[in-house]
């Protein structure tokens, strides 16, 4: 009988113990299942459990670590994946009533990559609809219901990877695989309380991932460490030459020696001010950890740009391409958020010079904040403003006075940078805080190495919600 | 159906809220500051113009579908495309800036 917490530990804690043999990957299996199957159900985290094909990975995995053949740190070790992700034979359902029956016969290459590493794949967990591309505009906006999150089920899991988020805050896989867009990774990781990574724009094939916005769009890990988010990123990256966008680099991870430097970090102007209070003190104490290893800097003027115009108009008008056939066919009525069900529409009709201008100006805006990056190695800020909003609210309704300043997440989407949030405190209705760090291109392994400092020294991501 | 406001309600959740278009601009970057500024509106100003033809292109393609209620959300959105198309444009680029999307010509792959 696995003792419950085992199933709290980190991935590469699970991988130590699988490779020790003091657990074996059927059992680990056996048990994520029993939980997705209750505690996912009753969390709207899951759409479809792999229960046949993960049963004979983990036992091939068993035999493999028997015989001492350890593919990765990660052999063995259970986990779930967006339901976007191409799995062959298996519904792909996009979180999307029209899309309920979809069978593809191939599988992701970030599916295949994490087969490669050992790892064993036993749930495509919930999603927003579309991954948000129609607007969405409440938490329920899924076939699946509402995403919850384990820490307090009136409120929402994030979006619009909300089954990863609750599945890895709740521990019911060793980790998870979502995307983001503008925000998709990020929101549900600090809405858990879980560690995310939005790796760099092309560092991640998205080969069998749906499409929305083929210039915005990235897949990354969303785990209970930095250390797994690490050791995920290290299984995934690479050249792929099944998508034009994947660049020629690898990622390694090593645990950080220590440092011959400090860290620069800057703070944007701004990105405080107006959050709720426990958000704020959350940041300010995270600051005050990073200071054992990193100089601060305070107060930055943030880039001025029409940050929210031009993502809303690059998502607007590749989003109405990618599902031009859904739009044109009135399907987009059986959508769940009635939000999905008319956006398609306007999103058709965005004029084409618009849409290049926005991709135009995406590259001063590269320039503006690349400049930055001259004078530091990462930038710091609340994940988001609030704590997560309750499912029976809009979310314009939900906390209309609070605000997070500039307008870091789709500037970073928009320049293709990475960014990593953890857990950093508690608000209010106990719901998880969360800082972010955001990196110029390719600084994954300063980033995490940063994340990694500061849950040495940290317990947040080590809190488990209570889910009797 | 219920009528929200999908452009609006993108731009507030990619930032978080109220002030979403702070502006206080980096030196080399005033027009383009003075481009978004020219977006900034408030609930109550009038539609842009391109609005109602636009709808009207709405109604006619996909109007047997669509409620009142729904024509007006999309009418709102199409406001938003509007402002922001208006900031888009305005902007101070120079002939020479590309999108930022990398076009290649391929010799075609022989096969062996």
């Amino acid at each position: 009988m696995t003792p419950p917490s085992v199933y709290f530990e980190s991935a590469a804690a699970l991988g130590r113990m699988l490779h020790a043999r003091r657990t074996t990957s059927l059992a680990l299996t056996r048990g994520y299942l029993d939980r997705l199957r209750t505690i996912g159900h009753e969390l709207n985290a899951v759409v479809t459990l792999m229960e046949d094909s993960a049963l004979a990975e983990a036992e091939r995995a068993d035999e493999e670590i028997r015989r001492g053949r350890i593919r990765s740190p990660l052999h063995g070790v259970p986990y779930g994946v967006k339901d976007l992700l191409a799995t062959r034979g298996v519904p792909t359902t996009w979180g999307a009533e029209p899309y309920r029956n979809q069978v593809f016969d191939h599988d992701a290459t970030v599916v295949r990559r994490l087969r490669d590493a050992g790892a064993v794949l036993i749930a495509k967990l919930a999603m927003v609809e579309l991954a948000g591309g129609m607007g969405y505009d409440e938490a329920d906006a899924s076939f699946t219901g509402p995403g919850l999150t384990p820490w307090n089920r009136a409120f929402w899991s994030g979006g619009s990877s909300s089954g990863p988020g609750a599945a890895v805050a709740a521990g019911l896989v060793g980790f998870a695989i979502g995307s983001e867009t503008s925000g998709s990774i990020l929101t549900p990781s600090a809405f858990c309380g879980v560690t995310g990574l939005r790796p760099t724009y092309g560092l991640v094939s998205r080969h069998g991932a749906m499409a929305l916005s083929w210039t915005l769009d990235k897949l990354g890990p969303m785990c209970r460490s930095a250390e797994d988010c690490a050791l995920v990123l290290q299984a995934i990256a690479g050249r792929d030459p099944k998508d034009a966008t994947s660049v020629a680099r690898r990622f390694r991870w090593q645990r950080p020696e220590r440092r011959a430097r400090k860290l620069r970090v800057l703070v944007p102007k701004g990105c405080v001010e107006k959050v709720q209070p426990e958000v704020r003190s959350a940041f300010e104490a995270s600051l005050h950890e990073l200071e054992a290893f990193a100089t601060i800097e305070h107060d930055v003027e943030w880039p001025d740009f029409p940050w929210g115009p031009s993502v809303g108009t690059i998502v607007d008008a590749e989003g109405a391409a990618a599902f031009l056939s859904l739009i044109e066919s009135g399907d987009l009525a059986k959508l769940r958020c009635p939000a999905d069900r008319i956006g398609g529409y306007s999103s058709m009709l965005t004029p084409a010079v618009d849409y290049v201008q926005a991709l135009r100006v995406r590259a001063p805006m590269k320039r503006a904040v690349n400049a930055l990056f001259q004078r530091c190695d990462m930038i710091a800020s609340p994940t988001r403003a609030s704590v997560s909003y309750p499912i029976d609210k809009k979310f314009r309704d939900a906390y209309p006075d609070v605000s997070g300043g500039p307008a870091l997440i789709p500037a970073g989407n928009l320049c293709g940078l990475p960014a990593v949030c953890l857990p950093n405190g508690f608000g209010q209705h106990g719901l998880p805080t969360s800082l972010t760090l955001m990196g110029p291109a390719f600084s994954e392994s300063l980033l995490l190495e940063a994340a990694y400092r500061l849950q040495l020294v940290t317990e947040w991501h080590r809190q488990q919600p209570q889910l009797a | 159906m219920h009528a929200p406001n999908r452009r609006r309600f993108l731009q507030w959740f990619a930032t978080v809220a109220a002030v979403p278009w702070t502006r206080t601009a980096l030196p080399a970057l005033g027009a383009v500051a003075a481009a978004t500024a020219a977006a900034q509106t408030t609930e109550e100003e009038a539609p842009p113009p391109e609005v109602g033809p636009w709808l009207e292109i709405v109604k006619q393609r996909w109007g047997r579908t669509l409620s009142p209620d729904d024509l007006k959300a999309i009418g709102d959105n199409l406001a938003w495309t509007a402002r922001s198309g208006k900031t888009l444009r305005a902007l101070s680029l120079q002939n020479a800036d590309e999108p930022d999307v990398v076009f290649r010509a391929e010799r075609p792959v022989v096969e062996k």
